[in-house]
């Protein structure tokens, strides 16, 4: 969508302006920026003050389309045909003819230096073509194809799969649908590529060979993946349960009360004060289940309740109390006292149409007075 | 306008949300191509029929409606109405919805509409596709899978960037996943110039879509509400009206934009000879 066709639908009457200043060669908003009001209510067929406006809101437009959203997306065929502005400089985007041209021109001055008095600048300056993805790097990446991404500045795949669609299928002249297949291949190249594409977790240990010249792969810890030391969180089997309760019973009472005996933690340089903190010990407590979901009746959380149980349902957390009033000195809200309720209709009183019959009484016309009498009764 | 090599363009207007103007784009581009005189096939792949109703077709229970040429019942050219305006239409009934679930015994569901269409290839010059508003469904993927272009229509409300952006990432998989070639396009709809709020949307709809957008946006307009109720095109009900020098203008962007020779180029070839064999066989003749 052209800047001016917006301008014109914006702020004016949509395609019939349009087509009016495309008539008249005006086909950007420096353009529109060019006429005085008079020339443009002329044109138009508007009020002057009606043209002065549009102008106003053209150059509003304008500045407001350059700083946010503007980034070179006029350039279509016959953009600004009659643009008084100077084009952009765009040294970036060469044509392929250009290119062809400041080759020829290069290898000539290069010619005419000499071979024997050659220049450092123009021994460095061995002109090349900027060189982009290699057709057939892509399925359905052909040269031209290549050498028009590249001509957009687009040298390699990361710059393809990050490049705007649509932008770049109107850019280059292919289908849209085109530019998201590439996408999508250049992307899962990329993925293919990337240095961790071995399977994730296989490192590979370079430094210390083994003595047997076997490249060990050891398995990283993923963070899913439990660790050797960490507990495993899945539900022991039943044999598992019977082996350590039986161990539990072959132990010594006593040394299942020096477990139970809880180390004394004393915190030296607490605020508080509280001398000491009796925390049980890590790994030295009662076998009792961790967990919050565990029964107290020592049933765990992944056995089954028996029938008839109810369901146990904790208790909601306390809920705290809300200050009365508010602890930053907000604004206390007020009520209106507005009322949602729709009020019934008013009562109405009736009234008989008439106590007894209607008399027709004949209208009180004076036939003597002509004048009253032509003018009707609503004279 | 008389093309002396008329290549078929077929059109499909998307969106993921509904009543953004999809059916009413639909309607009035396809009327205002067939005033410039060019041959319009309008198909109303919604199962709600609305773009039938708005042509004042009301089909029986027996007669051919697209659903029984997505499923091999009928012929098009047996399904096909003429309707005012010179629009040919290939009309919907409710029963469409049915397709979804039959489209699971069917063997590449989602070509349907393309073979289908063959058979119109050299009568109609622009074939629009009025999708359901479902874009990640098998209806919508019929019509993604036959179009050279796909338009997508924005309303300029409050959650019109959403559901564009919503049918863009379908639209964006279909382009990814599919041996397909389209083009993509923007167009805004039931715009109101005299709400801040729909202003700043469509310059917001210009940063964002920029060239892809079409220089014509559709204003809201009382003449393109009463349209459908008295079955008529813009173009037959109000020509004179502003709706109509809209629709007008859109369909000469679109016939200069994407009516060339060959429209979107297919570079993967005709995909469609590949996975139905036989599919681009001559039409069968107009009895």
């Amino acid at each position: 969508m052209e800047s001016l066709a917006l301008l014109c639908t914006l702020h004016a009457d949509g395609p019939a302006t349009l087509r009016r200043l495309r008539r008249a060669g005006c086909r950007s908003l420096a353009a529109l920026d060019a006429y005085k009001p008079e020339e443009l209510a002329v044109l138009l067929e508007v009020p002057p003050s009606v043209a002065r406006r549009l102008g106003r809101e053209a150059r509003t437009l304008s500045r407001r389309l350059d700083v946010d959203l503007f980034e070179d997306r006029e350039e279509g065929p016959g953009f600004g045909l009659a643009d008084p502005e100077p084009p952009r400089s765009e040294g970036v985007h060469l044509d392929r003819r250009d290119i062809e041209i400041l080759g020829r021109v290069v290898e000539r001055w290069g010619s005419e230096a000499g071979s024997s008095a050659q220049t450092p600048a123009a021994q460095g300056s061995q002109f090349s073509p900027p060189v982009g993805i290699p057709p057939g790097a892509l399925d359905l990446l052909d040269a031209a194809l290549s050498a028009r991404l590249a001509e957009r500045g687009i040298l390699d795949l990361g710059g393809l799969a990050d490049a705007d669609p649509l932008d770049l299928a109107g850019a280059i002249g292919t289908p849209y649908s085109l530019v998201r297949r590439l996408q999508f291949l250049a992307r899962r190249e990329l993925e293919l590529d990337l240095p961790g594409s071995s399977p994730p977790g296989a490192i590979e240990i370079e430094d210390e060979p083994s003595p047997d010249g076997i490249e060990i792969e050891e398995e990283a810890p993923s963070p899913e993946a439990p660790s050797p030391e960490a507990p495993s969180l899945e539900a022991p089997s039943p044999e598992a349960i019977e082996e350590a309760i039986e161990e539990a019973i072959e132990e010594e009472p006593s040394a299942i009360e020096e477990e139970e005996e809880e180390e004394e933690i004393a915190i030296a340089d607490s605020p508080l004060d509280e001398p000491t903190l009796k925390v049980p010990a890590v790994g030295t407590g009662p076998v009792t289940d961790p967990t919050p979901g565990s029964e107290p009746g020592g049933r765990k959380f992944w056995e089954p309740r028996p029938l008839g149980d109810p369901p146990r349902s904790l208790p909601p957390p306390p809920r705290p109390e809300l200050p009365q009033t508010s602890p930053i000195g907000a604004r206390e809200g007020v009520t209106l006292n507005w009322s949602f309720e729709i009020p019934p209709p008013p009562r109405r009183v009736r009234r008989p149409l008439a106590e007894g019959p209607l008399t027709e009484e004949p209208l009180d016309l004076d036939p003597k007075d002509p004048k009253e009498a032509s003018a009707g009764p609503f004279a | 306008m008389k093309h002396a090599s008329p290549t078929m363009q077929v059109l499909s207007l998307v969106n993921q949300k509904g009543g953004c103007g999809k059916t009413t784009t639909a309607v009035n581009l396809a009327g205002a191509l067939a005033v410039r005189g060019d041959p319009v096939l309008l198909i109303d792949l919604d199962p709600q029929a609305h773009a039938s109703m708005a042509l004042g077709c009301a089909l029986d229970d027996e007669d051919p409606s697209v659903a029984e040429v997505l499923m091999d019942e009928a012929l098009l050219v047996d399904a096909v109405q003429r309707r005012p305006g010179g629009i040919d239409l290939l009309p919907a009934k409710p029963s469409l919805a049915e397709f979804e679930e039959v489209s699971e015994r069917l063997i590449h569901p989602e070509q349907r509409l393309r073979v289908c269409l063959e058979e119109g290839r050299g009568r109609y010059r622009w074939v629009i596709v009025d999708c359901p508003p479902r874009a990640d469904g098998v209806l919508c993927a019929n019509a993604l899978f036959a179009c050279t272009c796909a338009i997508l229509v924005v309303e300029t409300g409050a959650f019109a960037l959403q559901g564009a952006l919503q049918a863009l990432r379908v639209l964006d998989r279909t382009a990814e996943n599919q041996a397909r070639s389209f083009d993509l396009r923007v167009i805004g709809t039931m715009f109101d110039r005299r709400t801040k709020f729909a202003r700043e949307l469509l310059v917001a709809l210009h940063g964002r879509f920029g060239p892809s957008m079409f220089d014509t946006v559709v204003r809201s307009s009382v003449r393109l509400r009463e349209a459908p109720a008295v079955g008529l095109p813009i173009q037959e009900l109000a020509p004179q009206s502003r709706a109509a020098a809209d629709f007008a203008a859109l369909a000469e962007e679109v016939a200069s934009q994407l009516g060339g020779a060959g429209g979107a180029t297919d570079p993967l070839g005709d995909p469609l000879a590949r996975a139905v064999p036989g599919a681009t066989a001559a039409a069968p003749s107009r009895p």
